[in-house]
């Protein structure tokens, strides 16, 4: 994960993912408080309201809850529910590009499968790049 | 203290017969941080100075809290600007030592925070027995924020805050910003040319362009309006037939246009079933592609 | 209106204050050279006589010279920093007329203790020097104005035109005076001249004579923007 926030993705879509990537690398634990929302505007030099728009697409989405007075916590729930959530957006927007692409490169089915399986082992052996 | 908006009507202001500012009308709210942006001449320091009652309005009224600004002294207490020093202006004290200056805004704002001042000086190691006729263009730089910040004012007003700043000081000055917002929720308005750094900075943008007001927005729904579209020549104009183009570049067959969407439109409806690519502008490119085409390159003054 | 004034009261009398400071300093200063430069059987004549010019100098000096800038140097900073032109210009006035005063006063003061080694005695000399300071005051305030406001051709232009009004009353009274006397007598011969002329309304054509500067100089700032 870049640590820079890139200004072409909207920041607070980017705060969102920053702490759905704590959650998921265990940095931050189930029922554990998040950073508030002056936190993290001072953290990465943002106005607060965005941060704070971040936060709330969390809160919506019930990955993180809010407690009175404390702050904002992980929910219960919440590492399994964001594996989900980023399955579903692989899948839109890895696999369909990928079987769109190779329609237009006239790959067959199996082709495609054996590339994946062949990328796989490369990547296993160490070839490739480990990117993320 | 944090409640009080400034407002202006209708203001617009004549240099020697020639309009410099037409018709603005805006009002700046409390509890936020507001960027102004807007090319060499565009009216920026002109806006704020009349905004402050620095200068006098040819027409048009500013309101503070709903008192008007003009020679009112309990409007003009909730506000500060704090103009670019320029050491080699013939007019104002060059020969004043920075503590003097200091001296002077600790008199003037009645909500100086000395100890501020103090800890700010600090972090940018100013030295405060130099006279202001010495200081290079960073050091001016800086003694422009220490009075901004140390004023406590309710609105606090910037022109153009890191023109002088190296990039290390540049980020400083927006991690000050910051940390002083979140701890009072004062409102501020920064002027600056330097867009890109300080776009995650600003809750709303206004852009002025050659004297008019185009726009005062939240700058994230601002963003999410303006989009690159790029394809073929035929396929681009037939998505934009019903967008605001703003500019357009073409090679060969191949066309981007730098479009605009009405607020709660869906850049989907003019791409979907096209090959076509859309992606974000970013604050700076929508600003170059709005503000870049009207006039030739280079000072508009 | 009134938090306007206090820190203007604050602020430009502070720098009053050293103007005041300065001016105590300057008639010392001229006061011991003249000491040392005195027969010494007439130290003190000489000194107390000398009173008559040396509090005249330094008055004028730290009186009217900054008034010359305070439109062009400070008043700037002040209006950049939330001050109504109202209460800068005020303010002002209000330290002219008090450093005015102290210069009367202090002339009066030291005319007094000087006895009969003093050359000027009474209320009208002091009075004289009061509407001094304050016309030339007036006059030095529109000048920096003018600058700061139309361009340093507008103050220009502003003092020439005062030259030439000088120039011309200058000669017409250098005339009538040069008519007879010597210059090693002329600052007494000035004294008695003054006994005969009626000098209080002269002092007091100045003071109106400032005013008037005075309220050209308001028409100036009224409107003035921050460059």
């Amino acid at each position: 994960m870049e640590w820079n926030l890139s200004s072409e993705k909207s920041i607070y879509l980017q705060i969102g993912e920053r702490i759905e990537t704590e959650i998921l690398r265990d940095i931050l634990l189930e029922e554990e408080r998040v950073p508030s929302t002056n936190e993290l505007a001072n953290a990465y030099s943002i106005n607060p309201a965005t941060a704070a728009k971040g936060i709330n697409l969390l809160v919506d989405q019930g990955i993180l809850y809010k407690k009175r007075g404390i702050g904002m916590f992980v929910a219960s729930g919440a590492k399994q529910q964001i594996i989900q959530k980023r399955k579903g957006a692989f899948y839109e927007g890895f696999i369909l590009n990928l079987v769109r692409e190779a329609q237009s490169l006239a790959i067959t089915e199996e082709e495609l499968v054996e590339m994946i399986r062949r990328a796989k082992e490369e990547k296993t052996t160490g070839e490739m790049p480990n990117v993320h | 203290m944090n409640n009080i908006n400034l407002s202006c009507e209708h203001v617009s202001k004549d240099y020697s017969g020639k309009r410099v500012l037409n018709d603005i009308s805006l009002t700046i709210e409390p509890g936020c941080i507001y960027g102004l942006i807007g090319r060499n001449g565009a009216g920026k320091t002109t806006l704020l100075s009349i905004l402050t009652a620095q200068n006098p309005a040819t027409l048009g009224t500013v309101t503070c809290g709903g008192e008007p600004v003009w020679e009112n002294q309990s409007a003009l207490d909730h506000i500060c600007f704090s103009r670019e020093l320029n050491p080699t202006n013939a007019y104002g004290n060059s020969s004043y030592k920075v503590k003097e200056y200091l001296r002077m805004a600790s008199v003037y704002y009645p909500h100086w925070d000395a100890a501020y001042a103090k800890r700010l000086i600090d972090t940018f190691g100013l030295d405060t027995k130099k006279r202001i006729a010495k200081l290079s263009k960073g050091m001016l730089s800086m003694v422009t924020i220490v009075v901004a910040l140390a004023s406590r004012a309710a609105i606090t007003i910037l022109d153009e805050p890191v023109a002088g700043l190296d990039v290390v000081s540049r980020e400083r000055f927006y991690q000050l910003l910051i940390e002083d917002y979140t701890e009072t929720g004062r409102t501020f308005i920064v002027s600056t040319h330097i867009i890109e750094e300080a776009a995650n900075v600003f809750e709303k943008v206004i852009i002025i362009d050659q004297g008019r007001l185009r726009l005062i927005e939240d700058t994230a729904e601002l963003v999410s309006r303006f989009f690159a579209i790029s394809g073929k020549e035929e396929e681009v104009d037939a998505a934009c037939a019903n967008l605001k183009v703003h500019h357009s570049d073409i090679m060969g067959r191949s066309k981007t246009a730098y479009v605009e969407l009405q607020p709660g439109d869906s850049i989907k409806h003019y791409i979907d079933g096209r090959e076509l690519d859309a992606h974000g502008l970013s604050l700076q490119k929508l600003f170059v592609a709005m503000c870049g085409d009207e006039t030739p390159m280079g000072e508009g003054k | 209106m009134k938090q306007g004034i206090l820190r203007n009261l604050r602020y430009q009398g502070r720098n009053q204050l050293q103007m005041v400071g300065l001016t105590i300093v300057t008639i010392l200063l001229l006061a011991v050279f003249s000491a040392f430069t005195a027969p010494i059987d007439r130290i003190g004549q000489v000194v107390i006589a000398g009173f008559a010019a040396y509090v005249p100098t330094a008055c004028v000096l730290w009186g009217v010279t900054p008034s010359l800038s305070f439109y062009t140097v400070i008043a700037p900073y002040l209006l950049s920093m939330g001050s109504t032109r109202k209460s800068v210009f005020w303010v002002n006035q209000i330290y002219k007329v008090g450093f005015a005063l102290f210069s009367g006063v202090v002339f009066y003061l030291v005319n007094m203790v000087g006895g009969e080694y003093s050359v000027f005695t009474g209320f009208s000399a002091s009075f004289t020097l009061f509407a001094t300071i304050i016309f030339l005051s007036s006059i030095g305030e529109v000048a920096g104005a003018l600058s700061y406001r139309v361009g340093k051709w507008g103050m220009i232009f502003y003092i020439a035109a005062l030259v030439m009004v000088c120039l011309v009353v200058g000669v017409a009274f250098g005339l009538s005076a040069a008519s007879g006397g010597e210059m090693a007598n002329m600052m007494f011969e000035f004294a008695d001249a003054m006994k005969a002329f009626p000098i209080t309304l002269f002092a007091l054509g100045g003071i109106v004579g400032g005013a008037l500067f005075s309220v050209a100089c308001w028409l100036i700032v009224r409107r003035v923007a921050i460059k």
